[in-house]
């Protein structure tokens, strides 16, 4: 019995202490799906889109749309040309008077045609040529009571003949001097002359002049038409890099081009002017054009007549091809025409500071076709020093789900590269682009673009060796064919998450 | 087997050292002694003297051994631990030398230790009870039996639902919610001064009621340490796109001595004392025990009736934090709503108090060898313990346990086995084996022996040794 009871002793305590739990403890290793958010963000375009000068939104109907609107583009035509040789004319009929006519006058008409009532010479002068054709010496004054020096002298040519002396040549420089119209006709130049001699004869002086180099700072009057020299303006448009990259790729549906011409005068009485035959040529910096022309293909824009000081014509896509024109993205802007001055022979007042400022500017509303925009974009690349949590990652599965009210689709291609730009894989994704609507209306029904992508444990390791990553984004307009509206109210909602198989380990 | 010879040896020792305790503080679900462990921690209708008092103050007084003896032991130390997690899967899982990876058999194994939990709630438990002295004078039934002890108590206990391992093995799966309401944790640390006394009514040899004892045991509380954590109302939620809702309530109670650093307000640099007695409280445990006619015993008692009041760096606080819709880990905005501190408010409390573990305890006893007219001694026993509260070892899940003890007497050994609900709800199996004399008494005990050969959620050992004079 006593071993019995050791044994029965000894077998429970050898029962109890058999309990073999560890030594050192350490938590396993496991894997564990974790789903987590990855980002959930709403854009509008009115967050993507900064508004600048050339950028606004605009009121269409009951809903507000973007519409792109370019510079002034301002040219200055200066009109002093128009005053240039109005006074002009040689008098090449020999005048003759009796030296014994001690006092007499003339009135010639103006040759260029004007009927000055009064105006004022930048410059100008009078070349007088003389002949005594007496044996006497003959003193001969010819005053132009008309024309009055700054002191309010009238221009006197006093001229010492001798006895038989012929063509002697007399100028007198007209710089400065005003003009007034006197005489009933103001067509006519009154002219005065006076004749003293000791011996007075019935023999004659005779004389011929000539007015050149004539221009004016003012004149009133009637001054006849002239064509100028004709325009040919450049407008250089600035293309930043970022537009020229749009070139050809997108297309304007609804452009409007406005020329404004504007003639500044301190004078009300201006005189009335004509752009005859204008055209517009849109040229690029490689010397390809491309007109503007009317409905019928012809770039002759007809006649720009400013008759109230003012001119403005708004092509649009109902008179014009401007949609093709401004889609054309040209360097320049080549304004050309024939410039006619008072065609109509009228009165009015002009100055040397006159001048035509013209103004283009170029508007587009939100009617717009992308195709096929491709940018490409390359990025640094580099983890954080510990990488044991991406090292942990076995497989991902990222799911990303868009809704797209904004009418251009995407396509997009990551590309994981290495130091040296070598390729270790690629990811590709694609968003639905919104709708476009028949009726060219701002689209705010979504679409939704739903997909996954994988990436296993064999792409994780590689995007530890990553160190650039090239984003090539292929941007279009959901229906190529379609000109599609952009308002600020429409948005984008990005959200994507994963499910990440995560390994673990030594918590 | 190098820690089997360090147990082995630990046992050894501890067999003279360890001793029963006498007092009756650790719940429905605590570890009982030996005496009474191998019969599935029954007791509550056992004439054995201060072995069943933990469980009944009326059984202090025999129905047999009624002269005058004094029964003491000396300082002993009593463990028990108790885990949601089978032991055997924690040396499968956890050894360092394994380098274990968990496939999806090892995870739903795991999780199915918790899942068979009580209520889907993992406990974690263990408790530490330290009789610096205790001694026993029986001065015969007419004037019954007085003790007194001095006893240090302390539990730890973490609550946690099934949701959280769930959530750490196989992550956030989509539309499920995460519910962490019962996440709990606990600990606390008190002294006892306990004085008992059983009296004998009605000592019969005819009659209905043939033997009835009434007992009570009154104790002066030392709070010395108590810590809770516990959370309300808190959840993780992912949405079928991995939409994050977090919701985190959670309410942290300390009362700690100076020198301890747990709470902001106790004193760091302060020297650690053993005796800080940073509250005080009182208790009391009562019950009776008869036994009727035809020899079966009904034992009813209440124990632990009372509280403890800490009022000494009391720092309460309420924790929250609520995210909700976490959806972007790219927006730093939303990351530092995520990586900000968890919004703590600190409460005026300057006092609390702690429940003792209540408990209302139902017995029976038949004595079988009796009825089957055998010569030797079979009991058979039936207890039903109700936890009024959860306070450490305590639970308000109710515990069943039958046992039986089988003594053939002269020099054979008691045997002892029974089975019954452990804190996490699974059945358990004890046994135990016991050796007496008239000046001394040896038990040993196992709450569960299928544990004990291999290793289960539970471990625990009950050695009583006892000296009668």
């Amino acid at each position: 019995m006593k071993i019995f009871t050791k044994l029965s002793f000894l077998f429970i305590l050898i029962v109890y202490s058999c309990v073999d739990l560890p030594s050192d403890y350490e938590l396993p290793s496991w894997d564990v799906d974790l789903n987590i958010p990855l980002t959930e963000r709403s854009y509008t375009l009115e967050e993507i889109v900064e508004l600048d000068s050339n950028i606004t939104i605009e009121k269409s109907g009951d809903e507000y749309i973007y519409a792109l609107k370019s510079e002034e583009y301002k040219k200055t035509l200066y009109l002093s040309e128009f005053l240039e040789g109005q006074l002009n004319g040689k008098y090449d009929s020999e005048f003759k008077f009796q030296i014994t006519s001690i006092d007499t006058s003339i009135s010639v008409e103006l040759l260029s045609g004007a009927e000055i009532d009064s105006a004022y010479l930048t410059r100008g002068s009078l070349t007088l040529n003389a002949s005594n054709e007496s044996d006497s010496p003959v003193r001969f004054i010819l005053t132009f009571s008309e024309l009055t020096d700054s002191n309010g002298d009238p221009l006197v040519v006093d001229v010492n003949l001798i006895g038989g002396q012929l063509n002697k040549e007399v100028v007198r420089d007209l710089s400065n001097y005003s003009y007034s119209s006197t005489a009933l006709n103001r067509k006519n130049l009154l002219i005065s002359a006076e004749m003293i001699s000791d011996n007075p004869t019935t023999d004659n002086i005779v004389f011929t002049f000539e007015f050149a180099d004539s221009e004016f700072s003012y004149i009133k009057g009637k001054i006849p038409s002239k064509r100028l020299e004709d325009m040919n303006e450049i407008a250089n448009l600035p293309l930043t890099d970022d537009v020229l990259e749009l070139r050809d790729k997108i297309f304007l549906g609804d452009a409007t081009l406005e020329l404004l011409a504007e003639y500044k005068s301190e004078y009300d009485e201006i005189f009335e002017l004509v752009f005859d035959s204008l055209q517009l040529t849109g040229r690029r910096n490689t010397n390809i054009d491309f007109s503007l022309t009317d409905l019928n293909n012809n770039s002759n824009l007809g006649e720009v007549k400013i008759s109230d000081g003012i001119f403005y014509r708004k092509y649009d896509k109902s008179n014009s091809n401007i949609s093709e024109f401004l889609s054309f993205m040209p360097d320049n802007i080549i304004i050309q025409s024939p410039i006619f001055m008072n065609p109509n022979g009228s009165d009015g007042i002009a100055t040397d500071q006159d001048k035509i400022d013209i103004t283009v500017k170029f508007s587009a509303k939100s009617g717009v076709r992308i195709d096929t925009i491709n940018y490409t974009f390359y990025e640094d690349f580099e983890l954080n020093e510990d990488t044991t949590y991406v090292e942990n990652i076995k497989n991902a599965v990222l799911t990303y789900l868009i809704q797209n009210t904004i009418p251009t689709k995407e396509l997009i291609r990551l590309d994981f590269l290495d130091q040296d730009s070598t390729e270790l894989f690629s990811k590709s994704l694609e968003i639905a682009g919104g709708l476009i609507t028949e009726s060219g209306k701002m689209n705010l029904t979504p679409t939704e673009t739903e997909k996954e992508f994988e990436m296993n444990e064999e792409e994780i390791s590689l995007l530890l060796k990553t160190k650039i990553i090239k984003t090539n984004l292929i941007l279009m307009t959901t229906d190529k064919e379609k000109y599609a509206a952009f308002g600020p109210k429409q948005w984008v909602n990005i959200k994507a998450y994963a499910t990440i198989t995560y390994n673990v380990q030594d918590l | 087997m190098k820690k089997c010879k360090i147990i082995f040896s630990i046992l050894i020792l501890s067999s003279i050292f360890i001793t029963q305790n006498i007092f009756a503080g650790t719940g429905n679900y605590g570890t009982g002694n030996g005496r009474i462990l191998g019969m599935a921690n029954t007791g509550n209708a056992l004439f054995a003297g201060y072995y069943s008092s933990i469980k009944n103050p009326a059984t202090l007084l025999s129905n047999t051994d009624t002269n005058f003896t004094v029964q003491f032991s000396l300082p002993n130390l009593q463990l028990g631990a108790s885990t949601a997690l089978r032991l055997n899967n924690i040396s499968k899982y956890f050894d360092a030398s394994n380098n274990v990876f968990l496939t999806e058999n090892d995870k739903n194994i795991i999780l199915d230790d918790f899942n068979s939990s009580g209520g889907g709630i993992g406990r974690i438990s263990s408790d530490v009870n330290v009789n610096l002295f205790n001694i026993a004078i029986n001065m015969g039934k007419d004037l019954g039996v007085l003790s007194f002890s001095i006893n240090d108590i302390a539990s730890f206990k973490a609550l946690i639902p099934k949701d959280l391992p769930d959530l750490a093995l196989n992550g956030n799966e989509k539309n499920k919610e995460y519910s962490f309401n019962d996440l709990n944790a606990n600990t606390y640390w008190y002294r006892t001064a306990e004085l008992g006394y059983a009296y004998n009514l009605i000592d019969e040899e005819n009659g209905i009621i043939k033997f009835l004892n009434v007992g009570a045991q009154f104790k002066y509380i030392m709070g010395n340490l108590y810590m809770n954590y516990s959370m309300q109302n808190s959840r993780l939620y992912t949405s079928g796109q991995n939409a994050i809702d977090i919701d985190i309530k959670a309410r942290q109670l300390i009362s700690d001595p100076d020198g301890l650093g747990l709470s902001d307000k106790s004193d760091n640099n302060a020297d650690f004392s053993f005796n800080p007695q940073i509250g005080s409280g009182f208790g009391v445990s009562f019950g009776m025990v008869a036994e009727l006619d035809f020899g079966l015993v009904v034992g009813l008692s209440m124990t632990d009736i009372g509280s403890i009041k800490f009022n000494k760096n009391v720092e309460e606080k309420i924790i929250t934090k609520t995210i909700f819709n976490f959806n972007d880990i790219s927006s730093k905005e939303k990351l530092d709503e995520l990586d900000s501190d968890f919004n703590d408010s600190t409460l005026s409390t300057s006092e609390f108090s702690m429940d003792l573990p209540t408990t209302m305890r139902v017995g029976l006893m038949a004595p079988l060898g009796d009825w089957l007219g055998m010569n030797s001694e079979l009991n058979t026993y039936l207890d039903l313990d109700f936890g009024a509260n959860n306070i450490g070892t305590n639970s308000n899940d109710i515990r069943f346990s039958l046992g039986i003890d089988y003594n053939m007497g002269g020099y054979m050994p008691r045997f002892m086995t029974g089975i019954s609900n452990d804190i996490n709800g699974r059945f358990r199996w004890s046994t135990g084996i016991g050796y007496e004399t008239s000046i001394f008494d040896i038990y040993l005990s196992t709450y569960d022996i299928i544990s004990a050969i291999a290793p289960d959620t539970h471990f625990s050992v009950g050695l009583a040794m006892r000296w009668k004079i």
